[in-house]
């Protein structure tokens, strides 16, 4: 099964990546890998993923600022995005949300599994809006 | 029926078994210095009272009354600067949530994606996926251990509970066995290391556990913010009659604003915190409380964008043979 979407994993943890991008690859998508806010923002800008699973804590530009940028960008500002952290704090959690982000997924609290059905669900209400 | 409602009264006015509770001086305790301002100003109106009986003399009455107002201010301010203090330990706290929230949390989460996976996919997975499974939950596993260690070693620094256990042994041999711990990291960050060792063996007499955690925190910084391509340099040198370890890296370097606050506990720059979100800015804070109480000194110099020099010094000790 291939659904041809490029999700692009922007994660500073390898493990968590490595993790993740193998069972986004199970479930037929095609996964970009980022360590870093900078070098998401690179790919974002050259490959224009269908949807960002997007660490809050990054390194060189945070998860925030990366959010700043699709904003303000007219060519990704549609692109959806899952929150995918450890951050559980009421303002973390409304800030991010404030971006119109579409999920927002605490990792200690949720399976790989219960993430990619998410990815899907998202993935599939565009799909279906387009 | 009185008596222990009188007895649990009386027990609020324990202000020295509260001040240990909080871990503040009794002069920021607010019950405290809300009674010394109950009683001050219960004296100053009596006196007040009684003086101006006595001498009638409206002057002096309105100098002994201002004198009292300065008091109170001076009191008042006292009262202002100790809740701001506690507004400051309060943030603190929340600030430290906030990093164990993200520090445990991510490799909590990597062992559970990994068990999730191990659980589920066993059948379909091979036996060298499984072993790599099994080696990173062992490596999150680690790090959490190092995590937790790192905060009780704070706790015990902050309490004044000592754990020492004085020996005997190789400085040499130790850094040796840092070094081999950190070839795997050093090789995955993409640093070369060095080290040069004296021929002789220098012998110090300190708490082995807390020097080793002190030098692997050094080595962990020079590795982790040096450059991938970069190298860390590590000298262990006799200097008089102390040896002398140091150790250069070619990272990030450390910003002067920031040179007065590095061994500050959970103090991170915002460079470092720019180069890795990963870290609790207790590394350097743990290594200068081992030195130190092994009668050692620690220091360092750093050019920004260039890198840094970490040192310690300890007493040598003569092996008795």
């Amino acid at each position: 099964m291939t659904n041809e979407k490029t999700v692009l994993f922007i994660e500073d943890d390898e493990h968590l990546q490595k993790v993740m991008s193998a069972c986004l690859k199970e479930n037929g998508y095609n996964v970009l890998n980022a360590t870093d806010g900078e070098l998401g923002i690179k790919i974002i800008e050259e490959e224009n993923p269908d949807l960002i699973l997007l660490d809050l804590i990054l390194p060189k530009k945070d998860g925030f600022e990366v959010l700043e940028y699709l904003k303000s960008e007219e060519k990704f500002k549609n692109i959806p995005v899952v929150v995918s952290t450890n951050l559980e704090e009421k303002h973390d959690i409304e800030r991010a949300m404030s971006y119109g982000v579409r999920a927002y997924l605490v990792k200690a609290n949720h399976r790989p599994d219960e993430i990619v059905a998410k990815i899907s669900e998202i993935l599939n209400e565009q799909s279906v809006k387009n | 029926m009185i008596l222990p409602k009188l007895l649990k009264l009386l027990s609020a006015f324990n202000f020295k078994k509260y001040c240990r509770e909080y871990k503040i001086g009794l002069w920021e305790y607010p019950p405290f210095i809300f009674s010394i301002m109950g009683g001050v100003t219960s004296v100053s109106i009596l006196a007040t009272y009684l003086v101006s009986r006595v001498y009638a003399e409206p002057l002096i009455v309105v100098l002994i009354v201002c004198a009292v107002a300065v008091v109170f201010l001076i009191l008042s301010y006292i009262i202002l600067i100790s809740f701001e203090k506690m507004a400051i330990v309060s943030k603190e706290k929340s600030e430290f949530i906030n990093i164990m929230s993200h520090q445990l949390r991510n490799p909590l989460s990597s062992i559970k994606w990994q068990l999730d996976i191990l659980m589920n996919k066993w059948e379909s997975l091979n036996k060298e996926e499984r072993e790599q499974s099994l080696s990173d939950i062992e490596e999150q596993n680690e790090r959490m251990i190092g995590l937790t260690n790192d905060l009780l070693e704070i706790y015990r620094a902050d309490s004044d509970i000592e754990v020492f256990q004085e020996s005997m042994f190789s400085l040499n041999k130790l850094v040796l066995q840092v070094k081999n711990k950190y070839l795997k990291r050093a090789a995955f960050f993409g640093v070369e290391m060095e080290v040069s060792l004296p021929e002789r063996e220098i012998f110090v007499s300190a708490d082995e556990t807390k020097i080793n955690h002190a030098v692997a925190h050094f080595f962990d910084n020079a590795i982790r913010y040096s450059p991938n391509g970069g190298k860390a340099g590590v000298l262990l040198e006799k200097v008089d009659d102390v040896v002398k370890f140091s150790i250069s890296d070619e990272g990030i370097g450390i910003p002067k604003e920031d040179e007065g606050q590095i061994f500050i506990k959970f103090f991170r720059g915002n460079l470092a915190k720019r180069q890795k979100s990963e870290g609790l800015g207790a590394g350097l804070f743990i290594a200068k409380t081992a030195i130190e109480s092994s009668g050692g000194k620690v220091g360092f110099s750093s050019i920004e964008g260039k890198g840094s020099t970490f040192w310690f010094t300890l007493p040598v000790k003569n092996k008795k043979i």
